[in-house]
């Protein structure tokens, strides 16, 4: 699978590790953030370790990677819903799957997992902001130029390869064109907080991961008092931990998705 | 039918050229010293779309990412064309 067309946009899909149908785990969707974000951050990461395990689907968000260019539709409710055409599409005959997502990926699974509760058998928020734009760091982060962007961000968040020319630019014109030609930052701009009551519903086996150098980390510890099942770890690092730290990353998501496939017994709190 | 490594690299070679798909990669002498990162300049983004298409040539036993699994993220970086053509070879 390749490009799935979803929402009348094309998405570009990748999986990774054993095949969903053969498979005795969920297949686990991991869902990047926004702006520079895209699925090969998980690519050259955590994907490796976690396909050792289970099937893996990276896909990238709409406007970004290769994924087809919108006008809009980068608020929260509309990237859910394509995570729920991606999942339909990709459907193989499991009642849930597990979900990880990263900064404003995190609060796509999120979000979905609050409309589907029943579809999702385990969630882990990496570095998730609420409410998502009153972080003060990111907000200045984005009303930097896209050339500022990039320059602002640790060599580690720079993906792997991210060192010539050509790839600068192809980088910068692809933000570039997310900037200016829809309502990304409007959206972002947007976004409302989640009440403290609608999260206390949400009964499904959650996972936060937060790094302690992060301006995130308040709202890691706000999940923590706040959702009914939630193991919350820090580990020594900034906001792209996963980047910084891919094998830990992996190894703690692998422990909290599981071993065996055996129903969580969180599940009956 | 085993292919022999020269052979894997006409291919790895012909596919890149596609993946890139500027007229720029055409001059360039692709060999197993070319590094993906260096000479080619090759976005990751490129590099899962190249991998994509050497598995659909050669096969689902050719296991891309359980391969990076046992890599650092500086070994990624200096990925040449000849050890992506080794580790086909060592599939097969």
């Amino acid at each position: 699978m390749s490009i799935v067309r979803i929402n009348e946009l094309d998405f570009h899909v990748q999986q990774a590790g054993p095949a969903p149908a053969d498979a005795a785990h969920p297949p686990v969707y991991l869902i990047h953030g926004l702006m520079l974000g895209n699925m090969v951050g998980w690519y050259f990461t955590i994907t490796p370790h976690l396909a050792k395990h289970r099937p893996v689907v990276m896909y990238d968000l709409r406007g970004h990677g290769k994924s087809q260019l919108a006008a809009s539709g980068y608020d929260l409710d509309t990237m859910a819903s394509d995570l729920d055409g991606l999942i339909k599409a990709s459907d193989a005959g499991h009642d849930a799957v597990d979900l990880v997502g990263h900064s404003w990926g995190g609060l796509v699974a999120l979000t979905y997992a609050l409309y589907h509760p029943h579809r999702v058998r385990r969630l882990v928020l990496i570095e998730v902001p609420l409410p998502p734009s009153n972080i003060g760091e990111m907000k200045r982060f984005m009303e930097l130029s896209p050339k500022d962007m990039l320059a602002a961000l640790p060599r580690s968040a720079q993906q792997g390869f991210l060192s010539g020319g050509r790839q600068t630019f192809r980088l910068l014109r692809n933000l570039g064109k997310l900037v200016r030609n829809t309502t990304v930052l409007d959206d972002f701009k947007a976004a409302k907080d989640i009440s403290d009551t609608y999260l206390s519903l949400l009964n499904v086996p959650v996972m936060t991961l937060y790094g302690t150098k992060s301006p995130c980390l308040e709202t890691g510890r706000r999940l923590e008092r706040v959702l009914p099942q939630c193991r919350h770890l820090e580990i020594e690092a900034g906001h792209n931990l996963y980047a910084e730290a891919p094998q830990q990353t992996a190894d703690l998501i692998n422990d909290f998705l599981g071993a065996t496939v055996a129903p969580n017994p969180l599940a009956t709190v | 039918m085993l292919q022999t490594k020269d052979s894997i690299l006409d291919t790895i070679a012909n596919l890149i050229r596609e993946v890139i798909g500027e007229d720029w990669v055409d001059e360039i002498n692709i060999t197993q010293h070319t590094s993906f990162n260096g000479e080619l300049e090759l976005e990751s983004i490129e590099f899962v779309a190249l991998a994509e298409k050497l598995q659909n040539h050669f096969g689902d036993d050719i296991n891309f990412v359980g391969w990076l699994s046992e890599k650092e993220l500086e070994d990624i970086i200096a990925l040449t064309v000849g050890d992506v053509a080794e580790f086909i070879q060592s599939c097969q």
